[in-house]
């Protein structure tokens, strides 16, 4: 059997998690959805033609910026999911794209959304959306349960919680560290006494490219139920993200 | 969920190597091959009923000890592969299983050899084989291309290559950095001139379990027999590897 396959209107992938996907409590790592939302959201542009070397080639790449998800309980290992995303619209110079996870029973287990930006690779400049390579997109009025993709900020300056020397690994094919890479690393900077609870909702911005030679300064401070961290180079913040616990 | 199959002994799964899984060359990064693996062989331990959570009820686990891969070409960026995986025999406290990746032409691309042992996950006591609870299990002879698993030793007068901390996402089920994780750590310490090219070979031992805040201490250097990278706490090694280009 197939395990991706677009049903006309929406583009879905079944996929069980492994031990290295999930952590000592055997409960799938955040990073481990996003990076497959992020992976199926590339797998349909590919799917309908828009292959990253296609976009290369035009001299254009899609940029994440930024990503929520709403956990609606905390899936475990060897849990069959399905992936459900669908391109919801255009909003200023962004598109929006939404996901939901559910169980092959149809139990919503979780709700993603993300945000991309269409770049123009030799002047490094955001484009407007009506230079998508493929016109009259399609767009859905139906929108994904999760938290709105929105702007994440401190008006405190943070403590230094830690710094992360960026790794060959982290790099994708852009050159650049990986979108999961990062909500990784929020990951293992939270104090132990955060790794251990239920995050209910997260959402991260990613703010400017990290590279090879960065080392990302981590900030970090918790509230009640929830807990904010930054990780900035030279100055520049280049990701922010809030986990918020049940 | 993606196809699966038996064929005898052999356990094998189509597996596409995607955005995350590569290099900068959108070539398959050696952590993406040996996760692959290493979930193969856990997929086929819990079919043939000793999984995780059964052997971890009796207070068991199976645990990778060496691992030696050859490879003819890396999978690419949204190359399907076929991944297989056979347990091959019993030799002393080894459980010795091979694997292969191939083409979707048939192609292989990848052999792999490695050593299993079991160990009693409180005393962390190695078992015997026979200790093994009753399941599925099936054996064939085949041999990979790859040779067999090598013992490496600690190696004296390396360079320093640097420091890395243990993560918490660096940890699997069992507490401990996952196996697949050293080769990501290995790599991330390698020359930079080293990273671009083709990887021909690459054998890793795994001595002793490290766990959440420790540091490893990374050397390596050229020797005779590859490029050697070794990661060391507390003045006792953790793991060996060598990298043949």
């Amino acid at each position: 059997m197939a395990d991706r396959w677009f049903d006309g209107t929406y583009y879905k992938r079944e996929i069980t998690p492994n031990y290295m996907d999930c952590n000592t409590e055997r409960r799938v790592f955040l990073h481990y959805i996003l990076g497959i939302f992020s992976e199926i959201a590339g797998d349909e542009s590919q799917a309908k033609g828009r292959t990253h070397e296609v976009l290369v080639n035009q001299g254009r790449v899609f940029l994440i910026t930024r990503m929520s998800i709403r956990l609606h309980r905390t899936p475990c290992v060897n849990e069959t999911l399905i992936f459900r995303t669908w391109f919801r619209k255009t909003e200023g110079r962004f598109f929006l794209r939404d996901c939901d996870v559910t169980s092959p029973e149809g139990e919503l287990i979780a709700s993603v959304s993300g945000t991309w930006v269409l770049i123009d690779l030799a002047e490094h400049r955001v484009l407007d959306t009506s230079e998508h390579p493929l016109s009259g997109l399609k767009s859905f009025s139906e929108a994904a349960d999760s938290p709105e993709c929105r702007k994440v900020f401190s008006e405190e300056t943070l403590p230094v919680i830690g710094t992360r020397p960026v790794y060959y690994t982290d790099l994708d094919c852009n050159c650049h560290l990986n979108n999961t890479a990062y909500s990784r690393i929020a990951t293992d900077f939270l104090p132990p006494e955060y790794q251990s609870r239920e995050v209910r909702d997260f959402v991260i911005n990613f703010n400017k490219e990290t590279k090879l030679e960065d080392t990302l300064e981590i900030r970090g401070e918790g509230r009640r139920d929830s807990f904010l961290i930054q990780g900035i180079a030279g100055n520049v913040q280049h990701f922010a993200c809030e986990f918020t616990f049940s | 969920m993606s196809e699966a199959w038996y064929d005898g002994a052999s356990f094998s799964r189509k597996f596409i190597f995607r955005f995350g899984d590569c290099d900068r060359q959108k070539r398959a990064s050696l952590y993406a091959v040996m996760k692959l693996l290493s979930e193969l062989a856990g997929e086929d331990y819990e079919r043939r009923g000793l999984g995780y959570e059964r052997l971890s009820g009796i207070g068991q686990a199976l645990l990778i000890s060496r691992l030696r891969l050859q490879f003819l070409r890396m999978p690419l960026h949204i190359e399907t592969v076929t991944a297989s995986t056979w347990e091959r025999c019993i030799k002393g406290p080894f459980f010795c299983r091979d694997y292969e990746i191939r083409t979707e032409s048939g192609e292989l691309l990848v052999s792999g050899s490695s050593q299993w042992f079991l160990v009693d996950i409180i005393s962390r006591e190695v078992l015997r084989p026979a200790c093994l609870p009753e399941g599925g299990r099936q054996e064939d002879p085949r041999k990979s291309d790859a040779p067999e698993c090598e013992r490496l030793k600690k190696l004296e007068g390396l360079s320093f290559l640097g420091s890395r901390t243990v993560y918490y996402t660096d940890l699997d089920a069992n507490g401990h950095v996952n196996n697949a994780v050293y080769a990501k750590i290995a790599v991330d310490f390698l020359p930079e001139e080293l990273r671009t090219r083709d990887l021909r070979e690459f054998s890793i031992n795994y001595f002793t379990e490290t766990k959440l805040g420790e540091a490893l201490e990374i050397s390596g250097g050229e020797t005779e027999k590859g490029f050697a990278v070794q990661g060391i706490a507390h003045g006792t090694l953790h793991f060996g590897c060598l990298f043949g280009f």
